[in-house]
């Protein structure tokens, strides 16, 4: 059994009314449709995010939750950048282990919304430079293996998952770091002071977090042959200009603009790559059929 | 198959009495263990000193070092970490990669951080056993844990949900072989978002624009901490749980009258008490919320420690872990111990 993706939909200029579940509902609707499915026929959902409508319950439950009469498990994981490359690992890990046969992936970051709450008198070069890199977009896909009902005729491109890896080291922790709330911190894991000092937003620390990532994840872009592919994709906060980091959301973003551009055929591989706060990282080789 | 090697349980040695609460809130010990059957509880959180207090990952350090004592094995043989919370030590990165520092181990293994509240344990579960299922890791941490004291409430305001929550940590070892002979034999998992609202912590979070404000902090219904339609959850809850219960073993060729032992996530005695009505007198319903409340994602994970420990699950029972909370979110696993 081989895993594929396929109904890749990505938007990266949302709307300001916008909750994070209405992108990722609206997002995944696209996905369905590409993928001729219909989410009676969802196992399961992958949510990373780190931008959810609530702070608890997260966001897959919210999103599952607009579909009427459907008691399907959704996953919220926290992974920074890496988010996509963590989701899939764990839906391909699923569909191999004939867990699930269907699972949704949604990565949804509304980043520049956090920074409204910026106490500007005390703005911080760290805090700053997120503030500059960041933007919205939420990204969608399908993970299922070939035996899925109509899986020839889905109108939906579709991408063979060939090998990758996701991985974390804690050296890196305090290159990118969102401190508060904290449950460690006492009496209260938030007050109005932390929000003052500007500590619920994240700090970026760009040449630890240069130095420490490039050190780290050489050993698996060289196991995994990415530096040397002809399509490359990377997404970290290192490598990213103005407004387009879109954590979780970023690979798949460039990858669905990849499969538009028509750059692709059939039979190339693009290799990716994402490193998040943690450190988390992640690589997946990817081939369009 | 898959095997439990080990399970281990750390909770704050700090106790909580309801005399306690009742010196700070219109509250009373009658009046908390009638709603909810909690005598007392554990919070790191000793009053309003400032500074750092332990942390969730220390907590889960001494939790982990039990299990993997049980289940014979180094840190080094673990391949992953699925760390189930809603309250980490840092809001991004959360605590995974901290307490693989602290356990030594050195490998770049994959630190999953996975936020379903109370049925968080069984989601990280199923992630664990779909990564030994495949081979991809012979030994993976399963961890269910929370401080919750940090984000509650300590007024009168506060009092519905206060009492109830409290800080634990549990672990598991999930291995590909093991002598221990526990097998994890399914699990299902499930959700009904259109409750999203019904128990949860609003802010800071992204629906609306800006995501944390001062008023969050203040008003009758302050945005940061717990907020809970009680009586919607528990019939929820006294529905939903019975029903996944029948549904793992019907899927299984399996019914009632096979079931020895069911660990329930402990949210109240009152939901435990209506499920053990549900299942029959034959079924064991095991309970330890009257002595640590409601841990969230840690409660199942210790209370499989306990029931293990002290005997109340025996080797060869059949037994569920279910789960029902905030999302809302639901689940079950069928264990053979």
């Amino acid at each position: 059994m081989k895993t594929y993706l396929l109904g890749l939909s990505a938007q990266d200029n949302l709307d300001d009314d916008l909750k994070p579940s209405e992108a990722a509902y609206n997002s995944i609707n696209k996905t369905l449709e590409t993928s001729g499915i219909t989410i009676s026929e969802v196992d399961f959902l992958i949510s990373a995010t780190s931008t959810p409508d609530f702070n608890n319950p997260g966001l897959a439950p919210t999103i599952l939750g607009k579909y009427e009469g459907i008691n399907t498990g959704g996953i919220e994981i926290r992974q920074s950048a890496a988010g996509f490359h963590y989701a899939l690992d764990l839906a391909k890990n699923f569909i191999e282990a004939e867990i699930h046969k269907t699972v949704i992936i949604v990565c949804t970051e509304f980043l520049k919304r956090a920074y409204t709450s910026k106490n500007q008198a005390a703005d911080s070069e760290l805090v700053r430079e997120m503030e500059d890199l960041s933007g919205n977009a939420v990204f969608s896909c399908l993970v299922t293996s070939e035996n899925l009902p109509g899986f020839e005729s889905a109108l939906s491109p579709k991408f063979l998952v060939k090998d990758g890896a996701v991985y974390s080291n804690e050296k890196g922790f305090k290159a990118l770091i969102t401190e508060i709330p904290s449950s460690s911190q006492l009496p209260e894991r938030i007050t109005v002071e932390n929000i003052k000092q500007n500590r619920h937003l994240p700090a970026f620390r760009r040449n630890d977090f240069a130095e420490i990532s490039h050190r780290l994840t050489e050993p698996a872009l060289r196991k995994f042959n990415v530096n040397n592919a002809n399509f490359k994709i990377r997404h970290s906060p290192c490598e990213c200009e103005k407004n387009s980091y879109y954590g979780s959301a970023g690979v798949g973003e460039a990858l669905t603009t990849l499969l538009e551009s028509g750059k692709i055929k059939a039979g190339e591989t693009v290799s990716t790559f994402s490193c998040g706060a943690g450190l988390n990282w992640g690589v997946y080789n990817l081939e369009l059929v | 198959m898959i095997f439990i090697s080990g399970v281990g349980h750390y909770v704050p040695e700090h106790v909580v009495t309801n005399d306690d609460l009742a010196k700070f809130m219109d509250t009373s010990d009658e009046w908390i263990q009638t709603r909810s059957g909690i005598k007392e509880r554990r919070w790191s959180r000793k009053g309003n000193e400032k500074g750092k207090g332990i942390t969730l990952q220390e907590m889960v350090y001494k939790a982990s070092l039990n299990a993997l004592a049980e289940a014979n094995l180094k840190s080094s043989e673990i391949g992953a970490i699925f760390f189930a919370t809603i309250s980490p030590d840092n809001e991004m990165p959360g605590s995974g990669v901290l307490l693989k520092e602290l356990l030594g181990i050195e490998s770049d293994i994959p630190v999953f951080e996975i936020r379903n509240q109370c049925s968080g344990f069984l989601y990280a579960l199923q992630a664990g056993r779909a990564y030994i299922k495949n081979g991809k890791v012979e030994n993976a941490l399963v961890i269910g844990a929370e401080i919750q004291s940090s984000g509650l409430d300590l007024s009168t305001r506060g009092r519905n949900t206060t009492v109830l929550f409290a800080d634990g940590a549990g672990v598991l070892v999930l291995s590909a072989k093991s002598s221990s002979g526990h097998e994890l034999k399914d699990l299902r998992l499930h959700s009904e978002g259109v409750y999203a609202d019904k128990l949860g912590i609003r802010y800071p979070a992204y629906a609306r624009d800006p995501i944390i404000a001062e008023a969050d902090f203040g008003g009758d219904t302050p945005g940061i901490y717990p907020n809970m339609d009680g009586k919607f959850v528990f019939k929820h809850a006294s529905t939903r749980m019975p029903e996944v219960i029948r549904a793992i073993l019907e899927a299984k060729g399996l019914d009632l009258k096979d079931l020895k032992t069911v660990i329930p996530h402990q949210a109240n005695l009152r939901i435990i008490e209506m499920l053990s009505a549900a299942l029959g007198p034959e079924v064991k319903v095991f309970s330890n919320i009257q002595h640590y409340g409601n841990t969230t994602a840690g409660s199942i994970p210790i209370a499989l420690s306990e029931a293990s420990k002290n005997g109340f699950i025996k080797k060869g029972d059949l037994a569920c872990l279910v789960s029902f909370g905030a999302g809302f979110s639901w689940g079950a696993a069928l264990v053979t111990w």
